[in-house]
């Protein structure tokens, strides 16, 4: 009979042990209010303009000094790349191996998991309506692009495009007019590292999906030259080309003229094509190119060079991606411009329908690096554009000297209206540069940096009005430790009386961690003006 | 069992004889895929890290280097350097050819999953020598021995 008891009680605890979906963090209650999404892209709107409107936050240039930490989440991943998507009362988050999380807002337990993404959710967290009602989309470094169910996170489709052997998923996708619009890039950049690889047959491009059903509808590559043998190594390793011409970013979307923007990186192999370190212009209803511009010509790169492989071109190129997504903002006559940050250091000013240069302006030294790496901003009403520079040392190809900070442009003409740099002679740890994406609202735009520190600086004149180290180890709302480090990749969010950045990227020479950082105002007008918020 | 004859052979040559087929047979696997293309194209690591291919470019390897010794004289490249051969344990004679293929040639991959961490295999495997027939834990599965060649 005791035995019987023991097993009683040992065969369901068992059970529940074995149970992967078990986790003490879950929460007591799943459902979610889906109201009031934000933001609407990687770019907060389809100009990628990264302004939030202070309909959609109420932290502004007078109390910002007023965030402090609310909670801390501790990712599983120790190289986020993930981008927030926000409810009024649920953080949908992508926890690399760990999949896509829903958070609750309040307390950062766990609603659901949705692993589906088979262990890379690399993008940022889009949401769009369907007829499954709310969905999520996300993509997944090499298995794809997932539309996922946002009440229940199951999987309603997921998709890969047929026409790249082996594309990479990096970047995140745009919705618009009912589709998602995919930046592809290619695996090859890091098969380029194997010496008995035959590098490189594929290139980067766009491909268009419905977004209900997962349908591909059009896929644009970068190169639409065929490949050939250019060369051999090891008497037999054949080398190919052209290849590469990756799309790293985040399109931007134009909707009066129907009019897709998305910037390029580098080719892997020779010979170069007219088509990388470029701006395309592409007709988001076919998929055709208007225009397609190019800044850098013959820079031929890949992982190869880094480790001095026989992959590497004989001529190697500096790599200067365009690793940020162009923005749309009008200047001060009504114009509407096309802007785009490139990691040589260099904005670039130019005409939407044309591709023609207003103005170039370089701020840094540049790099393989950034340069400008992930993303910039503007504020239309103000006329700026701000502009991050990491100057990171990477192989920094011009004469001037680093610069890491950041940078408030005038729309019109580019000239500089304030900048606030890095002390890079006081440094005693990490390099400070401004690699990952910003953020910009009322009054203030924010940027983290490599070393940890986020600051909010002043729209007037660049001074900061808050900031805060997340360089350091925080007790966690799931018990795992939650240790921040380099700021890079997606950025900072803001939304309603909410600050959110991930803290840690262990790519590319960076410094891991793994804390979700989700800052919240403090004091009696902060809750006043959320209060106000939600009664509209 | 039977009582047999044993003069087995010594630990230091199987080891050396080991140690040449180790790297043997994956230098003539990087030759062949070289050769074959098989691991060049972007095609090959279109559903991630080719595994199947690499271990098929393996086991072709190990039978081009050895398969002809194994059936006549029952040795490794290897082992007939060092003069050892492999020989059934019941009877002395040369061991079967399917033996030696599907169950002793199983173990062939330890050693270079001891290069990934999996030292403890190895371990597992050669601590069986330490036993009076002189048999590792392949021996065992396989029922061989190693003898000194006539």
């Amino acid at each position: 009979m005791k035995c019987f008891q023991r097993i009683c009680v040992a065969l369901p605890l068992f059970i529940v042990l074995l149970l992967p979906q078990a986790y003490a963090e879950d929460c007591s209650s799943n459902t979610i209010d889906l109201d009031n999404g934000f933001p609407h892209a990687w770019g907060i709107d389809q100009h990628s303009t990264r302004f939030v409107s202070a309909q959609n936050t109420v932290v502004n240039n007078t109390n910002v000094h007023r965030l402090e930490l609310k909670w801390a989440y501790g990712l599983q991943t120790q190289s986020p790349r993930s981008y927030p998507y926000v409810t009024k009362d649920t953080i949908f988050y992508g926890d690399s191996g760990a999949g896509l999380l829903a958070l609750d807002r309040e307390t950062g337990c766990v609603k659901w998991r949705n692993q589906d993404g088979e262990g890379d959710v690399a993008s940022a967290i889009l949401a769009g309506t369907s007829s499954s009602g709310l969905t999520l989309y996300f993509t997944s470094r090499r298995a794809g692009v997932f539309a996922v169910d946002a009440a229940t996170g199951k999987t309603l489709w997921h998709s890969t495009i047929t026409e790249e052997p082996v594309p990479l998923y990096s970047g995140t996708p745009i919705l618009a007019e009912g589709k998602i619009f995919v930046p592809i890039s290619s695996q090859e950049i890091g098969l380029s590292m194997n010496p008995f690889y035959g590098c490189c047959t594929s290139s980067g491009g766009m491909a268009a999906f419905d977004a209900s059903t997962g349908e591909q509808l059009w896929y644009l590559p970068t190169i639409e030259e065929p490949a050939q043998v250019i060369g051999r190594h090891f008497v037999f390793v054949e080398e190919w080309g052209p290849s590469g011409v990756p799309v790293w970013s985040a399109p931007t979307y134009h909707a009066e003229s129907g009019l897709l923007f998305y910037g390029t990186g580098e080719n892997y192999t020779e010979p170069a094509t007219l088509t990388s370190d470029a701006i395309f212009a592409v007709d988001a209803a076919t998929g055709e190119r208007r225009w397609v511009r190019q800044f850098t010509a013959g820079d031929t790169f890949n992982m190869g060079c880094v480790i001095g492989g026989p992959n590497c071109p004989d001529a190697p190129g500096p790599d200067l991606d365009f690793g940020a997504p162009p923005l749309i903002v009008k200047n001060s006559s009504g114009a509407t411009g096309l802007y785009a940050g490139q990691k040589s250091g260099h904005v670039h000013a130019m005409d939407p329908f044309t591709g023609e240069v207003f103005w170039s302006k370089q701020l840094g030294q540049g790099g393989y690096l950034g340069g400008i790496h992930w993303g910039i901003a503007a504020d239309e009403q103000a006329g700026l554009l701000y502009i991050p520079i990491s100057d990171f040392p990477s192989g920094g190809h011009s004469d001037l000297p680093p610069v890491p900070g950041m940078f408030a442009l005038n729309v019109d003409d580019g000239s500089v209206r304030w900048k606030n740099l890095q002390d890079i002679q006081a440094i005693d740890g990490f390099w400070p540069g401004l690699s990952a994406g910003i953020v910009a609202a009322q009054g203030l735009v924010i940027a983290g940096d490599l070393a940890g520190g986020i600051a909010a600086y002043s729209a007037q004149d660049g001074t900061v009005l808050w900031q805060f180290d997340t360089a350091q180890t925080f007790a966690s709302v799931n018990d795992v430790p939650a240790t921040g480090a380099s700021i890079d990749s997606h950025g900072p969010l803001l939304v309603d009386d909410l600050l959110i950045v991930a803290s840690g990227y262990g790519g590319v020479s960076m410094q891991p961690g793994n804390a979700l950082l989700v800052f919240q105002l403090v004091g009696d007008d902060a809750s006043q003006t959320q209060g106000e918020q939600s009664s509209e | 069992m039977s009582e047999v004859p044993q003069s087995t052979a010594r630990i230091w040559a199987r080891a050396v004889a080991n140690a040449i087929d180790i790297v043997l047979v994956p230098t003539f696997a990087l030759f062949l895929m070289l050769v074959t293309g098989a691991l060049e194209s972007a095609v090959a690591y279109a559903d991630g890290f080719p595994y199947i291919r690499v271990f098929f470019l393996g086991v072709a390897s190990y039978l081009i280097l050895n398969g002809w010794l194994l059936w006549h004289r029952g040795q490794t490249l290897g082992k007939y350097f060092l003069r050892l051969k492999v020989v059934n344990f019941q009877t002395q004679q040369k061991a079967d050819l399917w033996k030696l293929i599907f169950l002793r040639a199983l173990f062939f991959g330890l050693p270079h999953a001891a290069l990934i961490g999996f030292w403890y295999l190895v371990l597992l495997d050669w601590v069986f020598l330490i036993g009076k027939d002189r048999r590792c834990l392949h021996d065992y599965v396989a029922g061989t021995q190693i003898q000194p060649a006539d």
